[in-house]
């Protein structure tokens, strides 16, 4: 038995806070986010010699949960599981705080985003990296980056700022 | 100069160059447009950043947890090694005495388990990863089409109260068939067999690609308590990640 797979484990460990909220901003529902965090750690430790000791962990780890979730949405589009809208909203119910609102409000924002933009949304603004550093995640030129980032916030701002009932039309335009 | 969308939020970000933060300064204070348009998405990047920072203090579930713990990271680190010894891998299984019905290990499977990472050793038990996991937890047989290289069987909950499917694994010519149940939010192999076909030969390859073979389907009568789920019960199950009635009390 291997001390040092010991350590990446527990490295990996640490990151687990961050990867959730990162897939949180991926995938609206708790569980959903939580399976591809599994499922990113699962491919982080049987691939570790992928990882350059000199490199970021956690950049290298939101590019893993990056790949699984659009290996799962391509997936899941392929089986045609898609989420019917009035699920979603079933979900704040009456009891949700200001705080779920905002919550729900923004996630089902970002749901309606194209994956690519939602991305770059959630790794610059959410996780808080630098253009450099999500381009890279991304495995994107930091242009390609950039005017992903411009339009999904453009679009954000758009939605946020209009009432909910009439973000149904804004869907297909899209 | 009109400013662009992308130099608007570079310079939110703070990743706009210092020469043109300068201009670009001046051009918004002359401009009560671009003015309104700044505090819009100054106000969007805070919100952002705020809203799931409530996610970083919920505890880490511990399905979570366990996957980075010392022992089960090492079974993982080790499992990848495993995979190329095919003697490990039969002895492994036979370990998992009883449940294992059948098993037919063929040049097709150890093929299959150094080119796939789907399914792995983990202590002494046998479990789908990579896509096969996603399969198995979300893929409906009422739902999948013919050309999937992954296809569901049928699904049932075993005398236990977990729940278990079959499955065909496909990968070019060859295929996997097994069973795997549902334990501790992973999925055990419970009985597992390769199917390999000569190339060209169409009748075969739609067999191994679509048909479970009879020790697979013998595993699953053998374990299976009551019918096998009808579609609207397997979509419930899968929308409730596949937990047994125990386990969700």
């Amino acid at each position: 038995m291997n001390d040092s797979d010991a350590n990446f484990g527990e490295q990996v460990g640490m990151q687990l806070p961050r990867l959730r909220r990162f897939a949180r901003a991926l995938t609206r529902h708790p569980q959903d986010a939580d399976d591809l965090v599994q499922l990113a750690v699962e491919r982080a430790l049987t691939r570790r010699q992928q990882w350059r000791p000199d490199s970021s962990l956690t950049n290298w780890m939101l590019g893993i949960v990056r790949n699984a979730w659009i290996d799962e949405t391509r997936s899941r589009r392929r089986w045609g599981a898609v989420l019917a809208p009035e699920d979603a909203a079933a979900e704040v119910g009456d009891t949700g705080t200001d705080r779920d609102i905002e919550l729900w409000s923004i996630q089902s924002a970002l749901e309606r985003l194209p994956e690519e933009q939602r991305l770059a949304v959630a790794l610059v603004l959410v996780e808080g990296l630098s253009y450099r550093e999500a381009a890279q995640v991304m495995d994107v030129p930091i242009g390609t980056l950039t005017s992903r980032l411009a339009r999904g916030r453009m679009a954000l701002q758009a939605m946020l700022a209009e009432p909910v009932t009439t973000r149904e039309a804004r869907e297909d335009k899209r | 100069m009109t400013v662009t969308d992308e130099e608007l939020i570079s310079y939110v970000d703070g990743e706009l160059d210092e020469a043109r933060c300068e201009s670009l300064r001046q051009e918004i204070a002359a401009s009560a447009d671009l003015t309104r348009r700044l505090a819009e998405q100054q106000a969007l990047r805070d919100r952002l950043r705020h809203a799931f920072d409530r996610t970083l203090n919920e505890p880490v579930p511990a399905r979570l947890t366990n996957l980075t713990s010392r022992d089960r990271v090492i079974d993982f680190a080790s499992a990848g090694r495993r995979r190329l010894s095919r003697s490990a891998w039969l002895s492994g299984l036979a370990m998992a005495a009883g449940i294992v019905l059948g098993v037919a290990l063929g040049p097709a499977l150890l093929k299959l388990a150094r080119e796939q990472p789907d399914i792995l050793a983990n202590g002494s038990n046998i479990v789908a990863a990579g896509a096969l996991a996603d399969a198995l937890s979300q893929q409906l047989a009422s739902e999948q089409a013919a050309a999937d290289p992954i296809r569901l069987g049928v699904s049932f909950l075993d005398k236990s109260g977990e729940y278990c499917r079959t499955f065909v694994s496909r990968r070019g010519e060859e295929a996997l068939a097994g069973m795997a149940c549902r334990h501790d939010a992973e999925w055990r192999i419970h009985a597992l067999q390769s199917l390999s076909t000569a190339p060209g030969d169409s009748a075969g390859y739609r067999q191994a690609g679509t048909s479970m073979p009879p020790l697979v389907l013998q595993a699953a009568e053998a374990s299976m308590a009551g019918d096998p789920l009808d579609a609207r019960g397997e979509a419930e199950s899968r929308d409730h990640h596949w937990r047994s009635a125990d386990a969700t009390r």
